[in-house]
């Protein structure tokens, strides 16, 4: 099983878009594919038409992963599956905090999806330097990391990056890839060539568009709401770059 | 896993869809034509697996889950033409030789509407569908496909669907699968007091429906296993005669052993190349990769000496001689004649095969112990042609002996046998490559690297003679181990001379 964790301690940032279009994409091209929305604001599940809750907590859902199974439910596309947020989700910090080898747990977890199947799980994860988010980077084959190109987005992946460094997940782990770029900003486009070239981020950028804000009516990903869309293409395009690195 | 309801006559469909307790989407149509697939011996139906074509792709249904998987588009299909997807590979397992033809085609007319809640998210899909076959079968039913995380829906749907009327179905679909496969034969049940005459015909009688069966497959050639399965059954007829004789009158059982013989003959090249480039793909795996296409020229000449020799072996199974001993054959186990009885007919058939048996078993074991180190290949040889005849009487009449060490023998004496006909397929292969060589050095027909590859087998082989010839002591030393061979010789000893 291949994990990715979308990941940037910036909010805003278009973490859940690319998740819930990048595990589109992944169930599409024929993997089984499982995404957890780890973020208790549950914005994930919501595109999904999921209601944002789980059986039990997420104490539970740490230490008995079979429990975990069970919370596990179909979208409405084939071979693509959903662990629900839960706000619960927001203690997942004490919980951890309180387990012996606090920032390794969620391998059993991905030990058991692995055995249930699924060939990629993507992890919505919530913004912050938390444990969770430690949790999922450790854990995780890669972090696909959205950054929107204005300098300050760009000091918070180096200080992401550095943070990571201590606690030995290397660089090159990091999948940075621009996110909600407006080409008509020169700003934008200087740091994203400077930006690509100097840290060999992807070269898939996400554009800043309409459509993917539309998603939040449509409650679909966007190559099933606008499947012509530029927004659709992006994802695809994202997609195919990552699975390259995996 | 779905759920199959029948549709009671007197409800609609709408009816069912109004009193489900969550709304119901746009519905999808489908128009699916599917072609159901099996071996010529019913493997997936055995297994309860279900195997159909649907468009360019094979769907494999088994304990619930479906896979689907690509191949070559080639119907019937072999293990060959299948991708090497886990799915794929455990079918391959099962099919093993036989060839995948086509069981039965359906057409599947559905209406499949998806059952929403508030937010409109579907938590399963209800389908209905009008199922029919060419043949004039039709069925019309209503499924409920699950979606993981919502049984609770699935239970309530199922509970209002049953207060509707419609009750779970089982599939027609294994029926009408069933009822398309060839109607297989039944071995005979014996008696032990039978008269041997009449347990023979029904034992040869049973041989041959097997043989007759196996004939259209032999003559297409869709797998190797028809004229296997066909040869299988006509050594078991053979060996019949040959182990009860003085059941039949002796001119009859002359006449139709040499009749037997000949037909032995005449299709035993065919398949003795079929196992030979079987063997051959086999090795080729074993041999140095640069070597192996050294190879090539000598599949291609065996090739075309299976296709020269299956013309002349299709002649046989099309033509009037075969076709009159099969009528003779017929007649004298239908019609029992009483001229056609020999001196042993009215004996029962439970002494009579407990008598062989301790004969053949007695045979086997001493010829087996008169093996030494220095014994020549031919005497292994001999051993193995005693095993079949042991294993044959066994198959015959196993079920008129249910000793607890009859059982154990029988194991052992199937991985002796087995260590046997290894050892024999060694010894063919060597005369077999060493005669093919010299016909195609003649006809100029070798190249260097043939020569270097078959080489290359040839020393293979006298590795595997080595290694099997060891082993032959060791399965030898367990099938003669006193505490089994002598309590099924006093079994059969009990049985052929009852006090």
């Amino acid at each position: 099983m291949k994990s990715i964790a979308v990941y940037n301690f910036k909010g805003g940032v278009g973490k859940t878009a690319a998740s819930v279009n990048l595990a589109y994409e992944g169930a599409r091209s024929g993997q089984k594919t499982l995404l957890w929305d780890l973020d208790p604001q549950g914005a994930s599940s919501f595109y999904f038409r999921i209601k944002p809750k789980i059986k039990g907590d997420a104490k539970r859902l740490l230490k008995k992963t079979n429990k975990a199974l069970d919370q596990i439910k179909a979208t409405d596309y084939e071979n693509l599956d959903l662990l629900p947020a839960d706000l619960s989700y927001r203690e997942m910090d004490i919980v951890l905090d309180e387990m012996k080898r606090s920032k390794k747990r969620f391998g059993p977890l991905f030990e058991a999806l692995e055995e249930e199947g699924y060939e990629t799980l993507l992890i919505d994860c919530p913004p912050g330097l938390t444990l969770v988010s430690e949790n999922a980077m450790i854990a995780s084959d890669l972090i696909a990391s959205p950054i929107i190109p204005t300098p300050l987005s760009l000091r918070a992946y180096d200080q992401m990056t550095a943070h990571a460094k201590g606690l030995g997940i290397k660089k090159d782990r990091f999948a940075p890839f621009f996110s909600m770029v407006d080409r008509r900003k020169s700003l934008h486009r200087e740091v994203v060539t400077s930006f690509i070239d100097a840290h060999k981020a992807l070269n898939s950028v996400i554009p800043y568009l309409s459509s993917i804000e539309r998603m939040g009516l449509s409650r679909e990903p966007v190559a099933v709401s606008e499947p012509r869309s530029g927004a659709a293409r992006a994802y695809r395009l994202l997609f195919e770059e990552i699975e390259q690195l995996l | 896993m779905q759920t199959v309801f029948n549709l009671p006559e007197t409800v609609s469909v709408d009816q069912l869809l109004e009193a489900l307790p969550l709304a119901y989407a746009e519905p999808k149509k489908e128009r699916v034509k599917r072609c159901y697939l099996d071996t010529f011996d019913g493997r997936l139906h055995g297994v309860d697996w279900l195997l159909y074509q649907e468009g360019d792709e094979l769907v494999l249904e088994r304990n619930g889950e479906r896979d689907r998987f690509s191949f070559s588009g080639r119907i019937p299909l072999l293990a060959a033409d299948l991708d090497q997807s886990p799915a794929a590979r455990s079918l391959q397992k099962v099919i093993e030789n036989r060839a995948l033809l086509p069981v039965l085609e359906t057409v599947c007319e559905s209406c499949r509407w998806p059952l929403v809640d508030s937010e409109q998210k579907s938590h399963l899909s209800l389908e209905y569908q009008q199922l029919s076959t060419p043949q004039g079968s039709h069925c019309d039913r209503i499924v409920l496909r699950p979606m993981r995380g919502y049984e609770k829906s699935l239970r309530r749907c199922a509970r209002a669907l049953e207060k509707m009327g419609c009750a779970i179905a089982p599939s027609p679909l294994e029926e009408w699968l069933f009822a398309a496969l060839p109607d297989w034969p039944k071995p005979p049940r014996l008696r032990s007091d039978q008269a041997a005459y009449s347990a023979f015909c029904a034992i040869a009688h049973y041989q041959l429906e097997v043989m007759v069966l196996n004939e259209p497959g032999v003559l297409t050639a869709e797998d190797v296993e028809f004229l296997h399965d066909f040869r299988v059954a006509l050594r078991r007829t053979r060996s019949l005669i040959g182990q009860l004789k003085g059941v039949l009158s002796a001119e009859v059982t002359e006449r139709f052993k040499a009749d037997f013989s000949w037909l032995g003959a005449q299709t035993g090249r065919v398949r003795d190349l079929d196992v030979w480039q079987e063997q051959l793909h086999q090795q080729s795996a074993e041999l140095p990769a640069d070597l192996r296409a050294g190879l090539e020229p000598l599949l291609r000449f065996i090739q075309n000496d299976r296709k020269r020799l299956k013309r002349g072996l299709d002649k046989v199974i099309e033509g009037s001689v075969y076709g009159d001993l099969k009528n003779r054959w017929r007649t004298l186990l239908e019609e029992q004649a009483e001229t056609t009885q020999g001196v042993l007919a009215g004996e029962p058939i439970g002494k009579l095969a407990a008598r062989q048996l301790y004969k053949r078993i007695g045979r086997v074991l001493k010829d087996g112990s008169a093996i030494t180190e220095a014994s020549p290949d031919e005497e292994l040889h001999t051993l193995r042609i005693d095993c079949k005849k042991v294993r044959y009487l066994l198959e015959f009449f196993g079920s008129l002996f249910r000793g607890r060490s009859m059982k154990r023998m029988i194991k052992q004496l199937k991985r002796l046998q087995s260590t046997l006909g290894d050892f024999q397929d060694i010894s063919t292969q060597r005369h077999n490559l060493n005669d093919t060589l010299d016909r195609m050095k003649r006809q100029k027909r070798t190249t260097p690297e043939c020569l270097m590859a078959t080489g290359a087998l040839l020393s293979h082989l006298q590795q595997e003679h080595d290694r099997l010839r060891a082993q032959f002591f060791k399965e030898f030393e367990k099938f003669s181990d006193p505490g089994l061979s002598g309590a099924v010789l006093k079994e059969l000893k009990a049985q052929k001379e009852p006090r």
